[in-house]
């Protein structure tokens, strides 16, 4: 992939290209949108670019930090900085955004509640939120020119699919950003929020404001960018949510399967075959997994999640044959899950005897995994296979 | 709106004396002193003149740097001795390991650091040197910031200090020596305000006024200033806020204005309720400004927004009146300052301007943060929140840059302090002084 890399430094002495024209009272929506992408650097000087990578200060709570942010298209965000003097890591995959976030007190990966949600897509944008514009969704408003703060400014109403609504401010020479006004956040609480842009230069062709300083409540947040890298490879895993333990090696199992079937009753009993299908989907961005099938007229219900404070996976199983919730809990270990009911003290009696189950998933791949059960009658002293399960992903 | 006190308007009007000002009645400290938090009059503005108009390339000159622990308190200044207060670990010799090592006892092993403790402390103007330093209690930790708010008060031989969990003292300047504390907290049934007791006191006369943010009546406390024994308390405020009471003369009558739990007050000296207006409860850090004769600007953050507020006669009680209201001046913890029908200050991070008359905004400027700023002699003085010094011309012409240097790294959010033509500065590791006479 090309890459470039360019400094400030480098940046120092560039003379960026202010384009002039006349002000643009009686101009089009399109018309001052067509001006800004020009001077942004132009469609076709982006279009060619699928990643940057942004790096500086962020300074926040008055406290200098640094920043790092990853965009890759479409939409993708990765941003990681201090907050204060907090580590604050967000994450956009284009459709789950979420965020570790210590300002909330939890240090492991959430997702982004409604209004922090829609204040993010704000910063989501690959470019300018006006390019391609009506491919996005979006609804643009010219209102002509206005003031702010004693400057005169070109007024923009920008609605987004959500029916949010943000006001633009381009400068009427440059046809940059000057600032917006939209909705924002505080802790989940809305307040107004202004952004402001400035410092714009040129960085391989692309044009990018190197100072960017949101205002809201008794907030004040500046990114100050240092070095702009484009078309840098960056792996798609970085923008999505990071999951629970090593549940992301088990996301494979989403889907829906064919399962072959081997039972029986007892070590000496011969194994007996069967086919069903099964289905396992994603609950909760992915930290917990959901499996449902239909065994010999009786329905099932499986879950998988991990416990990070017991530092273990943890399957819950229900079925209307047994009516009865079986908790296990086990380690994941050189590729299999190996989990179990005897300290969950949920074993299930019948028939005279009190059964501990132990599970094993294996075998893990994109087209398919092994799940294998044991029994045991004397508390888990001693156990045997009776349920061998191979999955096999149906065709599309 | 409220009156509450019968008042004697008229006749003074008539008999042409209404004096109207904002100097303390007891101040004893030189003219070009700043004994107290934001300056002799409490409204940041130093009267001295003769200081540099512009700055030259690499700022006015730097006459010291001292290390200083953590604490937003500001330095007052009086008779070439500076006053601050700090947190920092005890010295060697009084920590814990120091003492069981001393004992012959084995250290406790521990990864905690030493805890650390709040102090006020003199040091000499010329040099940074410190010259005494007197414990007065545990170290406040909190999101945003570590150990003391409030800003020391000189008054002749007596400096007053309030520590972050509400240890009200009086030490001698000389030497740091206690004459007298007390606990606000145990005194007055006072709640810790949550980021710490951060309002500093006032002296009037022999007074000690203190915003004692007790229940029942105990909102505010007037004490005798040389034994600290309670003198009266009044008001029903709730909880301690942040701000800091403001001492004026009004047609010829000392007022203190509180702007806390809910309203825009005025007390006498015995205590009593004088006037209040109706101020929305909380966000309101920023002391009120008055504005001679009979005005008083207040502000607070975002939803609060500013208001200008005038005191008329109402027959035989006093009237408040809001000239006018809105959200282009949302102070936070930095208090705007007044100069020839302008106020200056900072909506949330944006320096601007605005007429006093309207409250229409003249200019704006942003790129200090949530800084803080005082004014002296035609210019102000911006402390960036994080270190930029700036002299900016007073004028609501615009803004016009006259200097500017990078005086502190890191947290900046105590504002300059300036005596004797020096301005003096800190922030949560060092302090510094620079000379600014022309």
């Amino acid at each position: 992939m090309f890459r470039t890399t360019i400094t400030l430094l480098t940046l120092s002495c560039t003379a960026l290209t202010i384009l002039t024209a006349a002000p643009a009272a009686g101009s089009t929506v399109d018309e001052v949108i067509t001006k800004h992408i020009e001077a942004r650097g132009g469609a076709e000087a982006w279009d060619a670019v699928q990643t940057l990578k942004v790096t500086g200060s962020y300074t926040a709570f008055s406290k200098i930090g640094s920043f790092t942010l990853h965009r890759k298209r479409d939409n993708k965000f990765h941003l990681d900085h201090v907050l204060g003097d907090k580590p604050v890591e967000i994450g956009f995959d284009g459709e789950v955004a979420w965020w570790v976030n210590l300002w909330n007190g939890i240090p492991w990966a959430q997702t982004i509640p409604g209004l922090d949600r829609a204040v993010l897509m704000q910063d989501v944008d690959f470019e300018s939120p006006f390019f391609h514009y009506r491919e996005k969704g979006y609804i643009v408003e010219f209102q002509g020119e206005d003031q702010l703060d004693g400057q005169s400014v070109l007024k923009l109403l920008l609605t987004r699919p959500d029916e949010s609504i943000e006001t633009w401010y381009l400068d009427p020479e440059s046809y940059l950003e000057v600032a917006y006004d939209a909705q924002g956040s505080d802790f989940g609480s809305p307040f107004p929020q202004r952004a402001y842009f400035e410092d714009f230069r040129q960085v391989g062709g692309l044009v990018m404001p190197h100072f960017i300083e949101k205002q809201w409540y008794t907030r004040d947040r500046i990114m100050e960018v240092e070095k702009v890298e484009i078309n840098v490879e960056i792996e798609d895993t970085i923008f999505s949510m990071p999951l629970p333990g090593d549940m992301g090696a088990f996301q494979v199992m989403v889907g829906e399967w064919d399962v072959k079937v081997e039972q029986r009753d007892s070590p000496q009993a011969p194994w007996a075959e069967s086919e069903r299908a099964s289905t396992v989907e994603r609950r909760m961005d992915g930290a917990l997994l959901e499996e449902r099938f239909t065994q010999q007229g009786f329905h099932a219900l499986r879950s998988l999640t991990y416990d990070r404070f017991k530092e273990r996976y943890r399957l819950s199983q229900f079925s209307d044959f047994t009516g009865h919730l079986d908790i296990q809990e086990g380690l994941f270990e050189d590729g299999r899950l190996t989990t179990s009911n005897v300290e969950t003290g949920t074993p299930w009696a019948g028939f005279g005897q009190t059964f501990h189950q132990r599970l094993s998933i294996f075998d893990l791949s994109e087209n398919g995994f092994k799940i294998e059960a044991e029994r045991s009658a004397d508390g888990g002293e001693n156990w045997f296979v009776f349920s061998k399960a191979t999955y096999s992903r149906k065709a599309e | 709106m409220a009156s509450r006190r019968p008042y004697g308007w008229v006749s003074l009007v008539i008999a042409g004396l209404v004096l109207s000002s904002s100097v303390p009645a007891g101040a004893e400290a030189g003219a070009d002193d700043w004994p107290q938090f934001r300056g002799t009059h409490r409204d940041g503005i130093s009267r001295e003149t003769g200081l540099l108009d512009s700055w030259p390339e690499g700022g006015p000159k730097e006459r010291w740097r001292q290390p200083l622990g953590e604490g937003y308190s500001a330095i007052s200044v009086v008779d070439g001795r500076l006053y601050t207060m700090f947190a920092e670990a005890p010295a060697e010799e009084s920590t814990p390991a120091a003492v069981n090592a001393e004992a012959g006892a084995e250290a406790p092993k521990t990864d905690k650091p030493a805890p650390k403790t709040e102090y006020a402390a003199a040091f000499d103007a010329a040099t940074g040197k410190e010259l005494w330093r007197t414990v007065i209690g545990e170290r406040i930790v909190t999101e945003f910031g570590n150990g003391p708010r409030s800003t020391p008060t000189v008054d002749g031989d007596t400096v007053y200090v309030l520590g972050a969990h509400g240890e009200l003292m009086a030490l001698a300047t000389s030497d740091g020596a206690e004459r007298w504390q007390i606990q606000l907290t145990e005194e007055f049934g006072t709640q810790r305000p949550y980021w710490g007791f951060s309002t500093s006191t006032l002296v009037e006369a022999d007074l000690l006024l203190i915003e004692s943010g007790g229940p029942e009546g105990k909102s505010y406390a007037g004490l005798d200033k040389a034994t600290g024994k309670v003198r009266w308390t009044t008001g029903d405020a709730g909880r301690a806020g942040y701000s800091s009471p403001l001492a004026v003369t009004m047609a010829g009558e000392r007022r203190f204005i509180y702007v806390t739990g809910g309203q825009l007050r005025a007390i006498d000296t015995a205590g009593s309720e004088v006037w209040s207006h109706p101020w929305p409860q909380g966000e309101t850090h920023a002391m009120p400004i008055f504005i001679p004769p009979d005005k008083v600007f207040a502000s607070g953050a975002e939803g609060v927004g500013a208001a200008l507020v005038q005191i008329k006669p109402d027959g035989d009680s006093l009237a408040v009146e809001e000239v006018w209201s809105n959200r282009v001046m949302r102070n936070h913890f930095s208090t705007s300052i007044v100069h020839d029908g302008f106020i200056y200050g900072f909506d949330n991070a944006t320096l601007k301007c605005i007429s006093i008359e309207t409250g229409e905004q003249a200019w704006a400027k942003r790129g200090f943060g949530k800084g803080s700023l005082i004014y002296a002699d035609g210019h102000l003085l911006v402390l960036s929140d994080r270190g930029k010094l700036v002299q900016i011309e007073a004028t609501a012409d615009g803004y016009s840059e006259k200097g500017k240097i990078q005086a502190l790294e890191g947290l900046c959010w105590t504002a300059p302090t300036l005596a004797d033509g020096k301005l003096y500065l800190r922030n949560q590791t060092e302090m510094v002084s620079y000379n600014l006479e022309g």
